[in-house]
């Protein structure tokens, strides 16, 4: 048991995290994941098939629309491959980001009676939406090698640093929009067609080969582009310009600074005007 | 004795209508069209000034808590009490100052933190100690003692959303009182609970303290549960510390305060100038009112360390053998808890006794009394005659009485009834 003396003094705003402080309440990062998996999934009658269906139903109708009747190009793979890929790893970054953007609100209770860093309440909610995320990425692989799709050695990094690059994105955003949810509820009422314009901005349904070379670096500033595309070369065998991966990379760490900083200036308060 | 808590002129600033204007992102947008550099909210006032929107919670407090120690809070509503424990306990910043707090701290603001009425009451209970700052190993060593404490056996794997809120306030308790931190900061939440299971948590928090030498922080608005298991107190009045010292000095001071306002009225009654009653012609009654011994009004509540006089003053007219007075003592829920007559101690005639100005009396039984609030009915009749204040009148004073003397080291609070009457035991061998 540590007997460290706490000292408590008016804040200075700006911060940027106390990895030790984090540490300490480790244990609560899986606690509130757990959580929420317990949670979610009771009195439903089809419990965590949930995951399974939501991708397969959105494949479906996207494959049916824009692949057989808009006749959108999918390189290589074929339209219901090249979307689920797409899909799987948007999924992660939708869910990961509304669960984040609304956990602060959501656990207003927790955090008004009991002192713990407040930051774990939206990461955790990214942990919970790994887990959705891990299941639907064996769906994906499964469909592939059905499909003949055999995945290349490369996923061993890329799929990695997909999801690092997913988490680091949904987290800079979801803390970001978690602590103006806080003041202004407008945040939960915008965030659905905000994930839903995104989705458009992303090459979910579309492949980023229909955009012009200077479109396509653009694009690549939001780091999901990347992701996406680099996580269907794995299937296809194509190359994806790692110049893009970085260009990604760089923006997925400013918006995730820009999220801890917009935090940790307001968290203080966050008991007080919830 | 180790500090364990060192509070140096903490002040903690809150905005009026707040939790808190609740602007929306339009009126923000309007408010940087007219001044850009707010974008990132609020503006800092100078140190130690208020804006007019604006009021200290707390302002300038200073105290220290030893090790072992056990500080209670009290004051009245609005005081400060629960911001102090939320700025201890890192919930909200302070504005001013500084605390300095030496281990680990647990916060106890309310009970059931975080329980999810989805999950079982094993699941709570992991849930609810990990957010406490158990960690795992040491739940799950004390999972079997917490089951037994919240006596909810064979329900443990149901929701708690089935638990009936008794089972769900003691499960909630329970874990909460099997955390081990150096400091603990507690709100009120013994309040809970049917009276066996308030009895046993007390009587936790008493072992808490007492065995395991924790330092422990308890707001209360139950002034026996302070005196029982605080050896200080401080007194909180508008945010400012009005008074610091033993449990039961600073109790006292709050209760004279805090009596006060509602209750000065209640201590002494005189008959409306509309008022008829029967018989004016052999006595009028002019006061009916309590005091101190020596003849003084009293204020606020009553204790048992000093002594009143019930008075009765009146305008006696006429002799008359058949004049009775008499008293009868009520609780809150109007049960007559005992009564006595003027001729308690052998006959008064009031037919040998001169008109004029009369004062009746007798001494309060503080001794009978215990932590409650009486009312005392004045009855008055002519024997076999007639009534001139029959039972149930609205001649009644009113008082909250309070034990601030007791030899008894387990006090008050464990004490049932509406009466206090100190019984003379002895052991025989």
């Amino acid at each position: 048991m540590d007997t460290k003396e706490i000292v408590i003094r008016p804040k200075s705003s700006w911060n940027f995290i106390d990895f030790a402080e984090l540490w300490r309440f480790r244990e609560l990062f899986y606690v509130f994941a757990w959580r929420d998996i317990k949670v979610r999934y009771k009195q439903t009658l089809l419990g965590i098939l949930w995951v399974v269906f939501q991708p397969l139903v959105s494949t479906f109708i996207f494959t049916v629309f824009f692949g057989n009747l808009a006749k959108i190009s999918s390189g290589k793979l074929p339209y219901a491959l090249f979307v689920l890929a797409g899909l799987v790893f948007w999924n992660f970054f939708s869910s990961a980001l509304s669960h984040a953007a609304t956990s602060m609100v959501g656990s207003a209770n927790i955090f008004q009676k009991v002192y713990f860093p407040k930051m774990i309440l939206p990461l955790s909610a990214i942990l919970t939406s790994f887990v959705d995320f891990l299941i639907n990425l064996a769906m994906l692989l499964l469909a592939a090698i059905v499909l003949g799709y055999y995945p290349s050695l490369s996923a061993l990094i890329i799929f990695p640093m997909a999801v690092v690059v997913t988490a680091i994105t949904a987290a800079g955003l979801g803390l970001l929009l978690t602590s103006i949810n806080i003041k202004y509820r407008d945040v939960g009422y915008i965030l659905p067609y905000f994930i839903q314009l995104l989705l458009f901005l992303t090459p979910v349904i579309y492949p980023i080969t229909i955009l012009s070379q200077s479109h396509r670096f653009i694009m690549a500033l939001n780091p999901m582009t990347s992701v996406i595309e680099a996580s269907r070369t794995v299937f296809s065998g194509a190359t994806y310009d790692p110049v893009y991966m970085v260009v990604s990379f760089i923006s997925a760490l400013v918006i995730l600074s820009v999220g801890i900083l917009y935090f940790n200036k307001t968290e203080q308060f966050f008991a007080d005007i919830v | 004795m180790e500090t364990m808590i060192k509070v140096n002129k903490l002040s903690k600033k809150y905005r009026f209508g707040q939790n808190q204007p609740y602007n929306t992102l339009r009126d923000t947008l309007v408010g940087l069209v007219h001044n850009p550099k707010n974008i990132f909210g609020k503006r800092k006032h100078e140190e130690g000034q208020l804006a007019e929107n604006e009021f200290w919670a707390l302002k300038n407090i200073s105290f220290d808590v030893g090790e072992g120690e056990v500080l209670g809070i009290i004051g009245k509503n609005g005081a400060g009490k629960s911001t102090l424990l939320k700025v201890l306990s890192r919930i909200t910043p302070p504005t001013e100052g500084e605390i300095r707090l030496r281990g680990r701290v647990s916060s106890l603001l309310e009970v059931g933190t975080g329980f999810s009425g989805e999950l079982s009451g094993r699941e709570n209970i992991y849930l609810n100690g990990a957010i406490l700052g158990m960690t795992r190993n040491e739940i799950r060593r004390k999972f079997s003692q917490i089951v037994d404490f919240a006596e909810v056996g064979k329900f443990i794997d149901t929701p708690v959303k089935y638990y009936s809120s008794g089972m769900y306030v003691r499960l909630a308790f329970a874990v909460a009182a099997h955390l081990e931190p150096e400091i603990l900061l507690v709100d009120e939440v013994l309040a809970v609970g049917d009276v066996g299971f308030r009895k046993k948590s007390m009587g936790k928090m008493r072992e808490i303290s007492k065995s395991s030498g924790r330092t422990i922080l308890f707001v209360s608005h139950d002034m026996s549960s302070i005196q029982n298991i605080c050896s200080r107190a401080i007194l909180l009045r508008d945010g400012k510390l009005a008074y610091s010292g033993y449990a039961d000095e600073t109790i006292k001071k709050y209760l004279e305060e805090s009596g006060g306002e509602t209750a000065d009225k209640w201590l002494e009654w005189k008959p409306e100038a509309s008022g008829r009653y029967p018989y004016g012609e052999i006595i009028k009654l002019k006061k009916f009112y309590i005091s101190d011994v020596a003849g003084k009004t009293v204020k606020g509540r009553l204790f048992n360390s000093k002594q009143y006089f019930v008075n009765i003053d009146a305008d006696f007219k006429k002799r008359d053998s058949r004049l009775v007075f008499a008293v009868a003592f009520y609780d809150e829920k109007q049960t007559v808890l005992f009564a006595s007559d003027i001729n308690d101690n052998g006959l008064v005639d009031f037919g040998t006794i001169k008109p004029g100005h009369i004062k009746l009396q007798f001494l309060l039984p503080v001794e009978l009394l215990s932590n409650e609030t009486y009312e005392i009915e004045l009855l008055c009749a002519l024997h076999h005659v007639g009534w001139i204040f029959p039972p149930n009148n609205d001649c009644r004073l009113k008082f909250s009485f309070f034990r601030d003397k007791d030899d008894n080291p387990y006090s008050s609070d464990t004490r049932m009834g509406l009466l206090a009457p100190v019984l003379k035991w002895s052991v025989i061998t």
